[in-house]
């Protein structure tokens, strides 16, 4: 980014502009989508940022934020139903269970880069899938069910999907203000310039394997607070959140939007639930359809949706 | 004369059976230009990587002045004021030139974990690093982007990313590699000129800049030190001769 044409909330003004075009979707599409459906992408876009954050800025291919989501949904899930402990507090418990978690899997991973990184993080989310499905705290094959909404600092009752749905679409847009600026801070800068030339940053006396890991603490936060959302909103947290499916669904989000951008989960995330979303009455031939769809972004749009729009503003401007 | 600021003592590299560097012993004075040179495979380029800790070394010790910096990882040796550039030109080639010098600069921040400040926090270090690039005849280059400099503006900012960490040893791995004669003779001018009151260890194939530029000499064969000298003392070494020329025409 050229910081002299930071414009707005330290978006540059091609971002701005689609912050704005995002934020007056989000205002206009619950009178004409359903609500639940687009707190669910909201969800996703903030677990797909949180990806984004490793993958997009530090390089760093994981196979496991699944651990991370679900660690997040069953901590906040059994905070809410369990201990009956009100709304901030549940989210903050899915938060923080999954950073510390970040912080054991990134320390144990970081030690290796590439293909290795990636099947050390799908060893550790396969040992944790595993471990969700004995312990009796995270109710097996049920999940933890019927977790309470609750209400927002004990003013606003969250249990209409109206309230809860703007309330949402505050955090979203705070999130992405809050992800742009992580990847536009001087720890952001550090990050950029390591998954480039680690080598030559090292060289010039950054421990690059702390950025790795405070980059990977990170993300599984934003993952695991990603996961507290979705647990409130929808009132479960099962085995499909800490499955390998939602693994590859964040990284599909983020090819497909574009790796490294801002706006590319935002776009990735909406493409990917939404085609699980309105192809669903064809039962089994999603799958299929999904996977052409997939091959051919790879093939047409390297850099996803948002890294071509970019390429051609970039021609254009 | 000054005191020795880098002291190697029978430093070796192996890599399984391969020894590549044998028993390397070196002395750096401190305020001088010193050349490592020997001929392909002589072990140059793994003594710079065993001296910055890009590898670690099989036996023996590296000192900077009295700490003892073997066996310390790159980042805290390049923390420590040993700081290396590249055979091949080593930069970031999507931030500006500006960017490069300023993130080498941003280093000496007190921590670089605040990722809720912005990177506007960052502009006080422009001036610095301005500054550097117009010592080297870079200012005129600072918003374009690196990875689209000429060759030889590329190892100038190489250079004067390296500089702005302020370093106690400069370690220059052969920075005229690959260069034309005009480039050949820039950079060597700016070697020249940053080494002024700073203390240079550069390995160089160029045997013209090397007597050139260089006080002092230490040559490399096979992994061990053959002679080690002023250009003139080790250029008349019969065992110098032996290793670039072959005995045959000794």
């Amino acid at each position: 980014m050229q910081e002299d044409e930071v414009q707005f909330l330290g978006f540059t003004k091609p971002r701005a502009v689609a912050f704005a075009l995002l934020a007056a979707f989000i205002v206009v599409s619950p009178f004409v989508l359903y609500p639940v459906f687009l707190m669910k992408v909201y969800c996703f876009i903030i677990f797909a940022c949180a990806y984004n954050l490793l993958l997009g800025y530090t390089g760093l291919m994981s196979f496991g934020h699944s651990a991370f989501f679900g660690a997040g949904a069953y901590l906040c899930g059994y905070t809410a139903a369990r201990l009956g402990l009100p709304f901030e507090i549940s989210v903050l418990a899915g938060t923080l269970s999954a950073a510390l978690l970040g912080l054991v899997f990134g320390w144990i991973a970081i030690r290796r880069s590439g293909l290795y990184f990636a099947m050390i993080t799908l060893a550790l989310a396969q040992m944790t899938y595993f471990i969700a499905l004995q312990v009796p705290f995270t109710g097996g094959e049920d999940g933890i069910q019927q977790v309470p909404r609750g209400s927002l600092l004990g003013l606003v009752d969250l249990s209409s999907d109206t309230t809860i749905y703007w309330v949402m679409a505050v955090i979203l847009l705070g999130v992405l203000v809050f992800h742009n600026r992580i990847v536009h801070s001087p720890f952001g800068q550090v990050l950029r310039a390591t998954r480039k030339n680690p080598e030559r940053a090292r060289s010039l006396g950054y421990n690059v394997d702390r950025f790795k890991l405070m980059s990977f603490v990170l993300s599984a936060a934003l993952a695991g607070f990603a996961a507290s959302l979705k647990t409130i909103i929808f009132g479960l947290a099962t085995l499909t959140d800490i499955s390998m499916v939602t693994s590859i669904e964040v990284v599909l989000s983020n090819l497909v939007g574009g790796i490294g951008t801002i706006f590319g989960p935002v776009v990735g995330s909406f493409v990917i639930l939404s085609l699980e979303y309105y192809l669903a009455p064809y039962g089994p031939w999603v799958l299929l359809i999904q996977g052409l769809v997939f091959t051919l972004f790879v093939l047409l749009f390297r850099q996803g949706i948002v890294g071509k729009l970019q390429e051609k503003l970039r021609t254009l401007l | 004369m000054q005191g020795t600021i880098i002291s190697v003592r029978r430093m070796t590299k192996s890599f399984g059976a391969f020894v590549a560097v044998n028993g390397v012993d070196l002395d750096i004075v401190e305020g001088e230009i010193h050349a490592m040179i020997g001929p392909n495979g002589a072990g140059k380029t793994t003594c710079f990587n065993l001296l910055t800790g890009s590898l670690p070394v099989t036996s023996g010790e590296i000192r900077l002045r009295d700490t003892v910096i073997s066996g310390l990882t790159m980042d805290e040796i390049a923390r420590r004021g040993l700081v290396r550039s590249y055979q091949i030109s080593s930069i970031f080639p999507d931030f500006t030139v500006l960017h490069n010098v300023r993130f080498a600069l941003q280093q000496k921040r007190p921590t670089n974990f605040d990722f809720w400040r912005s990177e506007l926090s960052l502009r006080s270090l422009d001036d610095r690093a301005m500054a550097l690039l117009e010592e080297l005849n870079l200012g005129e280059w600072s918003a374009t982007r690196a990875g689209d400099l000429p060759y030889g503006h590329k190892r100038a900012l190489e250079i004067a990313t390296t500089l702005a960490l302020d370093p106690q040893v400069l370690l220059l791995d052969e920075p005229t590699s690959g260069m034309g004669r005009e480039d050949i003779g820039r950079v060597t001018e700016l070697i020249r000129k940053v080494a002024t009151g700073r203390t240079v260890l550069m390995v160089e194939h160029n045997l013209p800049v090397v007597e050139g530029l260089c006080d002092r000499v230490t040559v490399l064969a096979r992994g061990q030190v053959i002679a080690s000298g002023t250009y003139d003392e080790v250029s008349k070494n019969q065992k110098v001769i032996e290793a670039y020329l072959g005995a045959e025409h000794a």
